[in-house]
C-alpha cells in the first residue's frame, strides 16, 4: 500500500473509510503525499476537538481547586471596614463581602429622596437598566435582626473609612461593628472617647479571656466528670433493680449507697459552680460601651468579646496576625453560632479518629483476604468469586454501605450489644444507634477493595525468585511470606491504606445514617475510663460541609466556614493521595531493580 | 557437615504449627471477604423480603357470650387497643362489655331515659368513640364510648390483686386489670358519658343520623321523618360566672323526597363539607355543605354496580373521605370525589367509582375501616369476613365463621391496632389475628401507577410523609428510579464524550511527559469528595448558573466551533511556523477555550432576544415567545450530525478527486470554506427544522424544557458528569494505552498518520475497554449521593426537564432512612430501594467487568 491509499479515507467516519478506494487507479505521484489527502488524513479539526475536551477537563479540575483556595485562603483575612451612608438616610458599617450586577425593580429605587429618584432612574436606565450593589456584612444582629444588608452604588451618599471602626466577634449573636466610646470597670467610666477606651479594653481583655477559657473548662471539663460519676452511680442503682427486683435487700443497699454518692457528688458540685461564679463576678466588672453607625451605643461584656480589632487602624502585620490567629482558632477551637463561627477541632478529630479506626479494622482484614487471592488460594472458580465479590464491593455505591451499616451494624449488633451490656441505659441505646465504631466498620467494607487491589499489586511485584530462593533455603511458606514478601510488599500495602483513609476522609453519604452528627457535645476520646467511648457519635468535616452548606440557618454567614472547611478536607485528601502516589512509584522502582 | 544427625534435622514442630495456622487463618480470611460481601445483599434482602410476605388471618376463637337478650342485633362494636376486651351496642339500647378471651361479661348499662326508650337511630365514631343518638321524640343526644385506661396507685393496691403476674388478666370493678411489664397494674373500663338532650320534643323521629369530630367544632346531621335533612354545629359555651355549660345547634337544613323511599344511610364527611345520602336501590344524593346554613344538593349517584343490586353497606374509609359500597350481590367498591377539569357539579367535584375490591360469596352485610391504615374488613351473610387493603386492590385475607345457628355477620370490628378483627353474627362472636405487618405494598404498588384517594387517576408517587394522621403514605418508587436515571443520563451527556476525548488524546497525542503531569491532575478529580462537589453544585453553581442560561447554552455551541476554526487556522500556517508552534499546539487549543467563552457572553444577548424572547426564564415558563427557540437548541446537534455525515460521504471525495493536485496550503484554504459552509449548514438546517416543527404547532417546552427551577438537572449533570469524568478517563486511557505497541507501529510504519492509527486501530482494538470504562462510570453515576442530595432539589417529579430537580433513589434514602422506624413499610421500601440500587450497580459493574476480561484476552492475542 502506499501513502496515498491511506490517505485517501477521510476523518469522517469508518463508513467512507471501508471503500475501496484507490485500488484500480494508478500509482499517483509522490507530490500528492502532501497534498489535501495527507491534510485530512491528519484529522486535524477532530484532533483539536479531542485536545479541547482535555484542556476542558484540565481547566474544570484547576479552576475548581482554584476557587475553593482562593476563597478558602482569604476568607479570614481582615477587610476594612466601610461606613456609608445613602440617600435614604441610612448609614451602614461593615464589610463588603461580596457585590454583583442586578437589575433593580421599582422598589429599589423607592427609599430614595424625590430630587436624587429621577436622575438615579436615569442613570441606572443609561446602562442598560443594570445597577452595581454590594453585600455588605453589618452585624449587630441583636439590634437589627440583619446580618447583611445589600448596598446599591447609586444610593451612595458619602462613603468612608472611620478610623476607630472597630469589628467584635462575640460568642453569640454574630459579629458586631461600632466604635468605642466608653470603658467601664465596676459600672464607673474610667475611660471615654475611642483611643482611650480601645486602650483599656485591649489592657483587660486578655485576662478577661484567661479567666473565660478557665470557667469554660470547669464547666466542660470538671462539671462534665462529676455528671459522669453521678450518671454511673444512676446506672449501678438501675442494674442492681432490674436484677434483683425494686425491693430487695440488695436494691435497699444500693439505693443507700447511691444517696451517699450523690451527696458527696453534691459538694462537689457546689464548690465547683462557686468557682465558676467567682469567675463570672470578677469578669462582670469590666464592660465597653460601643457606638453603633445609627448612633445607639451598646454595651459589650468583655467575656463575650472572642477576637476585636479596629480594622482602618491595622498595619499589614497586624493584619497578618488577625489572620493566623483566626486559622488557628479555626484549627484548634470548638464551632459556635450553629457551627458558622469557630473552630472545627471536633470535627477534624472525629474524622481523624474514625479513620483511623477504619485503618485497623481495613488493613488486617484486606491484607490478609489477598495474601488469600495471591499465595494460597488455586486458581478457580473459588478465587474467581472472591474476585467478582472484591469487584462489586468496588462499586457499589456508598449510600447502599450505609443503608447496610444502620441496619445490620447499628440496629442489630448494637442492639444485641445493648441487650446484654447496656439494659441499664435501655430504652435509650447506647451501641444501638450511630456511633464512631460502626461508621469505622460500614467505611471499612467501603475501602476494603482499596486495600485489597493495591496489596495484590504489591504482593504480584516481588519476584517469584525470591519466594523461589526462599523455599530453597528450606523456609516455610509462612516463614516465606513472613519475612520475604510482606516486608518487600509493605509500601504497597501503605499505599492501599493510605488510598483507603482518603476514600473514607471524603465520604459522608454512609456516615450520614451511621453517626456523623452537626454537633457533638463530646470528643470519641477523652480523659474518662475507658477513654475510647466507641458508641459516640462525633463531628466530621465532610458532614460539617453538608450541614453548614445545605442546612445552615444564615448560609450567607457560613459561606466562608464551608470554604474553609473545604479546603481543609481537600489538602487532608491530597495529601494523603500524594503520599499514596510517592509510596506507589517507590514501589514500582522496588519492582524493577528486583527483577534478576 | 557430613554428620547424618544435622542432615536429618526436622523442621521445627512450632513451624510446622505457625505454617498450618497461618494457612487456616488467611484462607479464613479470604473466603471471609466473599461472606462479606454476599451478607450486605442477604442482609439488605432480608429486610425487603418482609414486605411480600402473604398477609393471613388465622382464626382465634369463637365464642357464645352471654348477651343476656335474644333476638336483639348488634349495631356496633368495639375493641380496646390490648385487644382484651369488647364492648357492643344492641339495637334495644344495651351496652355490654366482654373479655375476649373467654366471653364472660364485664359490665352492661342502659345509658338512656327510661322514659323516652332506646334511641331509633345511632352514629357512632371508630376510633374517636364520639356518639350521636336519635330519639322517636325527634331529640338528638350526643355523647362518648371509648375505654378508659388508668394505673392504680402502687401504694394502694387492692389486696385481691396482689398476686397479679406480669401480662395476667383478672376482670375488676367492671373492667380489665393486667400488670404491665413495669409491675404496674392497669385497669381498663369502659366510659359511657351522655350530653343532654338537644332539639324539641315532640318533633318529627330522627330517621337517620351522623356526626364528624371537625377540628373547630363537632357536626351533627340528622334525617328526620318528615322528610328534612339538618346539618348543624354543634356549639359549647361555657358561662363563666356559673360554669354552667349550654349546648346549642346552629346550621341549616333542606327537605328530601321521601316519595322514592326512605334513605338508608346518611353520612357526613370527615371535614363535613359533604353529605350523603343513599337509597336501598342504590342511588346516593351527594350534598355540598361547605356552607352549613344552607347544604345544596351537588350530584346524584348511582352506586349499583348493575340494576336490581340492593346496596346493604355503605361506610367510610379512615379519613371519612373515601365511601366504601357493599351490596347483596357480594361486590364491595370504594368511591371518592375528585375534581376534574370541567365538571359541572356545583362544587366541581364528582364521585367516582376508584377501587372494586374482590367480592364475596353473599351479601355484605358489615363493613369495618381500621383506624390507623386503609385496611378494611367485609362482613358477609354466609359468615365469611374479608380483609382487603383498598388503595391496592388488595383482599389480603378471609376467614369464616363455622356453620353454626347464626351466621350473617351483624357488626365487624379491626382493632386499634390493626392486630384483630372482631365480628359478633347473631350470639356469636368471632376472632381472628390479622397478621398483615405490610398491607400497603405489593409489587404493582411500587412500581406501577396506583389510585390514590383525591387524585384524577393512577399515578406514581412517592411521598412518604406528612402532617396529619390520616395521610396515606405512597410508596411508588418509580418517580425515584426515574429521577436516578435522568441524573444519570445527564450526566453521562456530559462527562462521556469529555472523558472519551479527554483520554484519546492524552494516550494517542500527549507526549509522554506532558502525560506524566496531566494524567495525575485529572485524576485527581476522583480524590474530590463529593460532598464538596455538591456544595459547589449548589450554592456557587446552581446561583451562577440562573443568570447564563443563554450563555452557556451558546458555550456548547461555540467551543466546538472555536475549536475547528482554530484547526483550519493551523493548516492555514505554512509548513515553518508549523514546525516552530508545534510545541506549543495544546497551548494553543487551550487559548481557543477563553475565545470560545468571550464569543459566547458577546452573542449571548442577541441570542437571548432571536431565540427566547429577551427572557430566557419567562419563555421557559412558557408566558412569552415561540416554541422555535427550544427546537432549534435541539435539533442543532442533530443537523451537526446530519451535516457531518453528508460532508463525509458525498463533499469530501468530490473534493478530494477535484482538488487532487492542490497544493496543500491552498487545500488548507478550501477545507476552511468548507467548515464556514458546513457550519452555516448546520445553522440552517437547525433552524428550517425549528421552523417546521413550530409550524406544525408542537412546543419543546414541556418535555426537556421547561420552567426554571435554580436546582436542576443542568448543574447536576454538570457536577456529577465532572465527578464521573476521572473514571471514565482513567480505565478509558488505561485500555487505550494497553494496545499493543506493535500494532501502533505497524500502522505508522504503513504510513497512516497518527490520527489514521488512533481511529482505526486503538480505538476499535480497544473498543471493550472503552465500552467497560463507560458501564463504571453509569455505575457511580447511578449511586452518586452528595451531589443530588445537595443540588437536584428533591422532588419526586417525572419529567425531563433540563431546568427542572428530581429526587434519586440514593438521595432520598440519605433524607429518609435516618427518620424511618424500624421494621416500618417505609423502613422496609427504603431498604428496597438500597436493594435496588445495589441490583443496578451489579449488573453495570458485572457487565463491564466480563467486558474487560474479554478485552484483556483479545490484547493479550494480539
Amino acid at each position: 500500500m502506499t501513502t496515498a491509499t491511506i490517505g485517501t479515507g477521510t476523518a469522517r467516519g469508518a463508513a467512507v473509510a471501508s471503500r475501496p478506494e484507490g485500488a484500480d487507479r494508478p500509482i499517483p505521484r509522490r507530490r500528492r503525499a502532501r497534498g489535501p489527502a495527507s491534510l485530512l488524513a491528519a484529522g486535524e479539526p477532530l484532533l483539536w476537538l479531542t485536545g479541547g475536551g482535555m484542556v476542558i477537563c484540565l481547566a474544570m479540575i484547576v479552576g475548581l481547586l482554584a476557587l475553593v483556595a482562593w476563597q478558602g485562603f482569604s476568607t479570614f483575612w481582615p477587610a476594612a471596614v466601610v461606613r456609608v451612608e445613602t440617600l435614604g438616610g441610612a448609614t451602614h458599617v461593615g464589610e463588603v463581602t461580596r457585590d454583583d450586577d442586578y437589575q433593580p425593580g421599582e422598589q429599589a429605587f423607592a427609599d430614595l429622596p424625590d430630587a436624587a429618584r429621577d436622575t438615579v432612574q436615569a442613570a441606572v436606565a443609561a446602562s442598560g437598566g443594570t445597577a452595581h450593589r454590594r453585600l455588605i456584612r453589618t452585624g449587630n444582629f441583636d439590634l437589627t435582626g440583619e446580618h447583611f444588608n445589600w448596598v446599591s452604588d447609586f444610593e451612595v451618599a458619602a462613603e468612608g473609612r472611620p478610623e476607630w471602626a472597630v469589628l467584635f466577634e462575640r460568642l453569640s449573636w454574630g459579629r458586631f461593628y461600632g466604635e468605642p466610646s466608653r470603658f467601664a470597670l465596676d459600672g464607673e467610666v474610667v475611660a471615654s472617647g475611642p483611643a482611650a477606651a480601645w486602650e483599656r479594653f485591649v489592657e483587660h481583655h486578655g485576662d478577661v479571656r484567661r479567666r473565660w477559657k478557665e470557667r469554660r473548662r470547669l464547666e466542660i471539663h470538671d462539671l462534665g466528670k462529676i455528671n459522669h460519676r453521678l450518671e454511673k452511680a444512676r446506672l449501678e442503682l438501675r442494674d442492681v433493680e432490674l436484677r434483683e427486683g425494686r425491693d430487695s435487700a440488695a436494691h435497699r443497699q444500693a439505693a443507700a449507697r447511691f444517696a451517699a454518692t450523690e451527696s458527696a457528688i453534691e459538694e462537689e458540685f457546689a464548690a465547683v459552680t462557686e468557682r465558676i461564679a467567682e469567675l463570672d463576678r470578677e469578669n462582670a466588672r469590666y464592660a465597653l460601651t460601643v457606638e453603633t453607625s445609627t448612633g445607639a451605643e451598646h454595651e459589650l461584656a468583655l467575656a463575650e468579646v472572642v477576637r476585636a480589632y479596629p480594622a482602618n487602624r491595622l498595619g499589614p502585620l497586624e493584619k497578618a496576625g488577625v489572620y493566623l490567629s483566626r486559622w488557628w482558632e479555626f484549627l484548634s477551637a470548638d464551632p459556635r453560632e450553629a457551627n458558622s463561627e469557630g473552630g472545627v477541632f471536633p470535627a477534624i478529630f472525629g474524622t481523624v479518629v474514625m479513620t483511623l479506626l477504619m485503618s485497623l479494622a481495613v488493613v488486617p482484614f484486606g491484607v490478609v483476604a489477598a495474601l488469600y487471592l495471591r499465595e494460597y488460594a488455586k486458581a478457580g472458580a473459588l478465587t474467581s468469586a472472591v474476585r467478582i465479590a472484591v469487584n462489586n464491593l468496588a462499586g457499589v455505591p456508598s449510600i447502599v454501605f450505609g443503608v447496610f451499616g444502620l441496619g445490620f451494624f447499628c440496629y442489630i449488633l448494637g442492639g444485641q450489644i445493648d441487650q446484654l451490656f447496656f439494659s441499664a441505659k435501655l430504652p435509650s441505646p447506647t451501641f444501638g444507634t450511630g456511633g464512631i465504631l460502626w461508621a469505622s466498620l460500614t467505611l471499612a467494607l467501603l475501602t476494603l477493595p482499596v486495600v485489597i487491589v493495591a496489596t495484590e499489586e504489591a504482593l504480584a511485584a516481588v519476584p517469584g525468585s525470591m519466594r523461589e530462593g526462599s523455599y530453597a533455603c528450606g523456609a516455610s511458606k509462612w516463614q516465606t511470606i513472613r519475612r520475604i514478601v510482606l516486608p518487600r510488599a509493605m509500601p504497597g500495602v501503605m499505599t492501599g491504606m493510605i488510598l483507603a483513609m482518603a476514600r473514607g476522609a471524603g465520604e459522608v453519604a454512609p456516615l450520614m445514617l451511621v453517626g456523623a452528627v452537626k454537633l457533638a457535645p463530646e470528643l470519641p476520646i477523652d480523659g474518662l475510663f475507658p477513654f475510647l467511648h466507641a458508641e459516640r457519635s462525633f463531628m466530621h468535616l465532610g458532614f460539617h460541609i453538608f450541614d453548614l452548606g445545605f442546612q445552615s440557618q444564615n448560609s450567607e454567614a457560613a459561606k466562608p466556614m464551608v470554604y474553609t472547611t473545604t479546603l481543609l478536607l481537600i489538602t487532608i485528601i491530597a495529601l494523603l493521595n500524594l503520599t499514596a502516589i510517592a509510596l506507589r512509584s517507590r514501589l514500582r522502582r522496588r519492582f524493577v531493580s528486583g527483577q534478576f | 557437615v557430613n554428620d547424618p544427625q544435622r542432615r536429618g534435622r526436622r523442621t521445627s514442630r512450632l513451624v510446622k504449627v505457625k505454617d498450618t495456622t497461618a494457612k487456616f487463618l488467611i484462607t479464613l480470611g479470604g473466603i471471609g471477604t466473599i461472606v462479606t460481601v454476599s451478607l450486605v445483599c442477604v442482609f439488605l434482602a432480608s429486610v425487603v423480603v418482609p414486605l411480600f410476605f402473604e398477609p393471613s388471618m388465622p382464626r382465634e376463637r369463637v365464642l357464645e357470650p352471654d348477651f343476656r337478650g335474644a333476638g336483639t342485633r348488634a349495631l356496633h362494636v368495639g375493641v380496646d387497643e390490648y385487644g382484651t376486651m369488647a364492648w357492643s351496642f344492641f339495637d334495644d339500647g344495651w351496652v355490654r362489655v366482654h373479655r375476649v378471651d373467654d366471653g364472660a361479661l364485664l359490665d352492661e348499662l342502659w345509658p338512656f331515659d327510661p322514659e323516652i326508650g332506646p334511641p331509633v337511630a345511632s352514629a357512632i365514631g371508630t376510633g374517636s368513640g364520639s356518639a350521636a343518638f336519635g330519639f322517636a321524640d325527634g331529640r338528638v343526644r350526643l355523647g362518648r364510648i371509648a375505654f378508659e385506661t388508668e394505673f392504680l396507685d402502687s401504694e394502694r393496691e387492692p389486696a385481691e390483686l396482689a398476686g397479679l403476674e406480669i401480662d395476667e388478666i383478672t376482670p375488676y370493678d367492671g373492667g380489665i386489670v393486667v400488670r404491665t411489664p413495669q409491675r404496674q397494674l392497669r385497669l381498663q373500663r369502659l366510659r359511657v358519658a351522655l350530653e343532654e338532650p338537644l332539639g324539641e320534643a315532640g318533633a318529627a323521629p330522627v330517621v337517620l343520623l351522623d356526626q364528624t369530630d371537625r377540628s373547630s367544632s363537632p357536626l351533627l346531621t340528622s334525617l328526620t321523618a318528615d322528610g328534612v335533612l339538618r346539618i348543624s354545629q354543634v356549639t359549647k359555651r361555657r358561662n363563666i360566672l356559673t360554669g354552667e355549660e349550654t349546648t346549642s345547634l346552629s346550621g341549616g337544613e333542606t327537605t328530601i323526597d321521601l316519595a322514592r323511599g326512605v334513605p338508608v344511610r346518611l353520612l357526613v364527611s370527615g371535614l363535613g363539607d359533604n353529605l350523603y345520602v343513599a337509597w336501598e336501590d342504590g342511588r346516593l344524593e351527594r350534598y355540598d355543605s361547605r356552607d352549613l346554613t344552607r347544604p345544596v344538593l351537588a350530584e346524584v349517584v348511582d352506586l349499583a354496580a348493575e340494576p336490581g343490586t340492593r346496596l346493604t353497606s355503605l361506610d367510610f374509609l379512615i379519613g371519612k373521605t373515601s365511601l366504601v359500597v357493599g351490596d347483596d350481590q357480594g361486590r364491595v367498591s370504594t368511591w371518592f370525589r375528585v375534581k376534574p377539569e370541567g365538571a359541572e357539579t356545583v362544587d366541581g367535584a364528582v364521585l367516582v367509582r376508584a377501587h372494586d375490591l374482590p367480592p364475596g360469596t353473599a351479601a355484605v352485610t358489615a363493613l369495618a375501616a381500621s383506624e390507623r391504615t386503609r385496611m378494611l374488613a367485609a362482613g358477609f351473610a354466609d359468615g365469611r369476613v374479608h380483609l382487603y387493603h383498598v388503595t391496592s386492590d388488595r383482599l389480603l385475607a378471609s376467614g369464616e365463621l363455622p356453620p353454626g345457628a347464626s351466621t350473617a355477620i351483624d357488626s365487624l370490628r379491626v382493632a386499634p391496632k390493626d392486630d384483630l378483627l372482631l365480628a359478633l353474627a347473631g350470639s356469636r362472636m368471632g376472632l381472628w389475628r390479622i397478621e398483615a405487618p405490610h398491607p400497603e405494598t405489593t409489587a404493582a404498588t411500587l412500581f406501577t401507577p396506583v389510585w390514590y384517594e383525591g387524585s384524577e387517576e393512577p399515578a406514581h408517587v412517592w411521598q412518604s410523609s406528612s402532617g396529619t394522621d390520616d395521610f396515606e403514605p405512597k410508596y411508588g418508587l418509580y418517580p425515584l428510579v426515574f429521577g436516578t436515571l435522568k441524573a444519570t443520563a445527564y450526566s453521562m451527556l456530559f462527562g462521556v464524550p469529555l472523558a472519551l476525548l479527554a483520554a484519546i488524546y492524552t494516550s494517542e497525542f500527549l507526549r509522554p511527559r506532558a502525560k506524566a503531569r496531566i494524567k495525575p491532575t485529572i485524576e485527581l478529580m476522583a480524590g474530590l469528595p463529593s460532598v464538596v462537589l455538591g456544595f459547589l453544585a449548589a450554592l456557587v453553581i446552581a446561583p451562577a448558573v440562573e443568570g447564563i442560561v443563554p450563555h452557556l447554552l451558546l458555550t456548547m455551541l461555540t467551543i466546538p466551533l472555536t475549536l475547528v476554526a482554530g484547526a483550519c487556522a493551523w493548516q492555514l500556517l505554512g509548513e515553518t511556523p508549523r514546525a516552530l508552534l508545534g510545541r506549543f499546539k495544546l497551548a494553543l487549543m487551550a487559548a481557543m477555550l477563553p475565545v470560545a467563552v468571550a464569543i459566547a457572553w458577546a452573542l449571548a444577548g442577541p441570542f437571548e432576544r432571536l431565540l427566547f424572547a429577551g427572557d430566557v426564564k419567562a419563555w421557559l415558563a412558557g408566558q412569552i415567545g415561540s416554541a422555535f427557540g427550544g427546537w432549534a437548541i435541539l435539533y442543532l446537534p442533530v443537523a451537526a450530525l446530519a451535516v457531518a455525515w453528508a460532508m463525509g460521504s458525498f463533499v469530501l471525495p468530490r473534493l478530494r478527486t477535484r482538488f487532487a493536485d492542490m497544493e496543500r496550503r491552498s487545500f488548507a484554504r478550501v477545507d476552511a470554506v468548507r467548515f464556514l459552509v458546513g457550519a452555516l449548514a448546520v445553522l440552517g438546517l437547525a433552524a428550517l427544522l425549528a421552523a417546521l416543527s413550530t409550524a406544525l404547532g408542537l412546543d419543546a417546552r414541556g418535555g426537556v424544557f421547561d420552567t426554571y427551577v435554580q436546582r436542576n438537572a443542568l448543574v447536576v449533570g454538570f457536577i456529577m458528569g465532572f465527578a464521573i469524568i476521572p473514571i471514565i478517563y482513567t480505565i478509558s486511557d488505561d485500555a487505550l494505552s494497553a494496545v499493543p505497541d506493535h500494532l501502533r507501529a505497524a500502522s505508522l510504519g504503513a504510513g497512516a498518520t497518527p490520527w489514521q492509527t488512533a481511529t482505526r486501530i486503538i480505538v476499535p482494538t480497544a473498543m471493550s475497554g472503552l465500552f467497560s470504562a463507560v458501564m463504571i462510570g453509569l455505575g457511580r453515576a447511578v449511586g452518586e449521593t452528595m451531589i443530588v442530595l445537595m443540588a437536584a432539589g428533591n422532588t419526586p417529579v417525572l419529567d425531563w426537564n433540563i431546568f427542572n430537580g428530581f429526587r434519586t433513589l440514593s438521595a432520598n434514602i440519605a433524607v429518609e432512612l435516618p427518620e424511618a422506624v424500624q421494621g416500618s413499610t417505609h423502613f422496609r421500601t427504603l431498604f428496597l430501594a438500597a436493594l435496588v440500587l445495589f441490583g443496578m450497580t451489579f449488573v453495570l459493574n458485572t457487565v463491564a467487568e466480563v467486558v474487560r476480561m474479554r478485552f484483556r484476552k483479545r490484547a493479550y492475542q494480539l
